[in-house]
């Protein structure tokens, strides 16, 4: 991983000779910068990952029809007719994440390299500098409030805020809930306390440098998925409540592309309300109407 | 055939499979966010030579060792049975006669300095964590620090060796600093806070001046009053100082990790009048890589090593270089201090291998066989025929090569905790 780490050494060292000898400073606009170059790449995962779950409803369906051992391989073809149908390629959403995870490697190691404070440490980054002339730098001005950026938090108030964003990040990006009995659902909300607690577990033993670019890049990301319109406020204070009309509408054709509150407010419309969900179930498949969706939904709730 | 892998893709994705996916998941972010910082600060093995040197050489019995959290004293005269060796009996082993392990699993950093007393020697090592301790080998605690001997709180973690002068113990601060204590009861006696980094190795005294110096990862070279700590100057060198200054005739000469070694005026409000502290810089030399050691000083001659894995030969009067060599089929950064001795220059390498230049002109000598299982990162030194140097691995902790052929001699391990205890049992 050093052919990534070392430029992102640079890099970091850069930073910090431009933001004053900063140290937290340059975490954060190095956190920022790896964010918006690696934003195309979330946003492909993003968009894949929604269109599985818009075809949730139907891959469902066909579990149900190619239930038991016996008809495993039938279910797997089914499921790859679809996905050719649909036109998915299953494994677009993990390629995007695929590419991200050495750069989120490189970029770890170098600020974990760049927090070095033991000798045999330092005696590493020797054979790290892309250019011999940043040795001038060393060591970094690694004081910051109460803390030493290359030691644990010893209040642990870094810790808890490793805790705190990543548990919010996680509840804000979780998706909706297709299938109550799926248990991945399960798996997703247990996920969605036990990360957040074990990420805060390791935090307590890491250089709060380490913990601080954590708690900017759960930061970051929060905001880039509200700029995407992808977060849901509403998961913060409620579990996410399951899609009972995504099931129901499994005969429809996918949705398309919609901002998650609108798609949230069709996926919650009653379902007695038959005319009102085909109607809506028709400007949702009108990419140009779907600004209209959410009133709709609003008077169809009315009606019940 | 792409059928059924699209098949095996499919099943792979099947919710089912999501629990797979999470613990996946996790295991990734163990490897991501776990395993480094996890692991215990460690260091290289410091090796101090309880004897007297002359011409690059040491007359001794015994060599102290701290490494991790042991600190241990090698019998030189002995095999690891104990028996006696004959002046050409050959043994690959030689006698620990003493180990004990620090307090509250104290990472040591930095070789034992040693004090000479009427009731036997005394060991001091201060560690990582935040402590500073005392042995007595010869008394009757023997495996661990003496309880009676404490470094106040406020002291912070210790990289650098310590200094001993009189009955007081000069230590490096690993963040800021250094601080004085008395040998007697461990009690601070003064401390100098002035530093923006730490002080990574060990002091000179200059009693002549009644001054220490030292260098800083500030990037600073410091002169205090070894009495009160008072600070007399300092130089800013542009690169940190990570080990101990030479001092030779009121010239201290250091290395730097911007890779130049510096020659600074240490007497010089002797000789003229100072208008600027950084009058005091006389030479540079740039290397070609960081220099981590102490240079040695023999016939007007320095000699170091650099992270790089060169070795120079540098005229000290003039700093003109008269040569550097390199191994660049085993290349490796030199770390620790090359000895010089007999016109040979022994430096040890990351390559894991020892190598012997002829200090005249750079020609390769020797290079040690085997090859060590670690990296070498200690000071090398010469003990009588023998050249001993300490190793990352603790198998082969300490070992030593024939001065005139580079074969490897005997090396020794890091005691375990059972040898430790069989020691402290042990009859003196």
């Amino acid at each position: 991983m050093d052919f990534l780490t070392n430029p992102f050494i640079v890099v970091m060292l850069g930073l910090y000779s431009l933001l004053g000898e900063n140290l937290v400073l340059a975490i954060i606009v190095f956190t920022i910068l790896s964010r918006i170059i690696t934003y195309p790449l979330m946003r492909q995962q993003l968009k894949s990952s929604k269109r599985m779950r818009e075809i949730a409803p139907k891959l469902q369906e066909l579990r149900e029809k190619y239930k038991g051992p016996q008809n495993r391989e039938e279910l797997a073809r089914a499921q790859m007719e679809l996905y050719r149908q649909e036109g998915i390629n299953p494994l677009a959403g993990c390629l995007p994440l695929l590419i991200q995870m050495p750069i989120l490697f490189g970029l770890y190691g170098a600020i974990y390299a760049t927090l070095a404070t033991t000798p045999l440490q330092f005696l590493d980054i020797q054979n790290r500098l892309l250019i011999p002339e940043l040795s001038a730098m060393l060591p970094l001005k690694n004081q910051f409030l109460w803390m030493n950026l290359g030691q644990p938090d010893p209040y642990f108030v870094i810790p808890v805020l490793v805790v705190i964003s990543t548990w919010l990040q996680s509840k804000l990006m979780m998706p909706p809930v297709t299938d109550p009995k799926d248990p991945s659902a399960a798996v997703s909300r247990n996920m969605t306390t036990i990360m957040p607690l074990m990420i805060g577990l390791f935090s307590l033993s890491f250089a709060s440098g380490l913990s601080i670019y954590w708690i900017a890049s759960n930061v970051v990301g929060i905001v880039q998925y509200a700029l995407m319109g992808q977060i849901d406020w509403r998961n913060v204070f409620s579990a996410p409540k399951p899609a009972p009309a995504a099931a129901a509408t499994t005969k429809s054709a996918p949705a398309p592309e919609l901002p998650r509150r609108q798609e949230r407010e069709v996926a919650t419309a009653p379902a007695t309300a038959a005319l009102t969900k085909r109607k809506l179930s028709e400007r949702v498949q009108r990419p140009s109407s779907s600004k209209s969706a959410s009133p709709k939904a609003s008077k169809a709730r009315k009606k019940k | 055939m792409k059928r059924g892998f699209l098949n095996q893709q499919a099943q792979f994705l099947t919710p089912r499979r999501k629990p797979l996916g999470a613990a996946l998941l996790l295991i990734g972010l163990l490897l991501l966010s776990g395993c480094t910082p996890l692991v215990l600060p460690e260091s290289w093995a410091g090796l101090t030579v309880d004897g007297t040197l002359t011409d690059g050489r040491y007359e001794a019995r015994y060599v102290y060792v701290a490494y991790r959290d042991v600190v241990f004293r090698i019998d030189l005269t002995r095999d690891a049975a104990g028996r006696v060796l004959e002046p050409n009996q050959r043994s690959t082993d030689r006698f620990v006669d003493w180990a004990a392990r620090a307090a509250n699993n104290g990472q040591m950093f930095a070789a034992p300095a040693l004090e000479k007393r009427e009731e036997g020697v005394r060991v001091y090592v201060g560690s990582y964590n935040h402590s500073v301790y005392a042995f007595a080998p010869d008394s009757g605690v023997r495996n661990a620090p003496l309880p009676n001997w404490a470094a106040p709180p406020g002291t912070e973690k210790v990289i650098a060796e310590a200094l001993v002068h009189g009955d007081r113990l000069y230590v490096g601060q690993g963040d800021k600093g250094i601080k004085v204590f008395s040998t007697a009861t461990g009690a601070l006696l003064a401390s100098f806070d002035g530093t923006q980094f730490g002080v990574w190795s060990a002091p000179v005294l200059d009693e002549a001046r009644n001054a220490i110096y030292f260098g800083s990862m500030d990037r600073h070279i410091y002169a205090l009053d070894a009495d009160t700590l008072e600070l007399l100057w300092r130089v800013e060198v542009g690169g940190a100082v990570a080990a101990s200054p030479l001092l030779h005739e009121g010239v201290l000469y250091f290395g730097t990790l911007t890779s130049e070694l510096i020659a600074v005026d240490a007497h010089m409000e002797s000789r003229l009048a100072i208008t600027n502290q950084s009058d005091r810089i006389l030479r540079r030399y740039k290397a070609e890589g960081w220099i981590w050691s102490t240079p040695t000083l023999a016939d007007g001659t320095l000699y170091f090593g650099d992270l790089r894995g060169y070795v120079h030969a540098v005229d000290a009067a003039t700093f003109n270089p008269r040569w550097k060599a390199h191994d660049a089929e085993r290349p490796g950064g030199i770390r620790g201090r090359v000895a010089v001795v007999e016109g040979r220059v022994i430096a040890g390498s990351e390559s894991k291998y020892l190598r012997a230049y002829n200090a005249e002109n750079g020609a390769v000598i020797w290079t040690s066989s085997p090859a060590e299982a670690e990296r070498i990162l200690g000071d090398v030194v010469v003990v009588g025929e023998m050249v001993i140097t300490t190793t990352k691995s603790e198998e082969r902790l300490v070992v030593a090569y024939d001065l005139l052929s580079g074969g490897r001699l005997w090396s020794v391990r890091k005691p375990s905790q059972d040898d430790i205890n069989r020691l402290a049992q042990a009859p003196r």
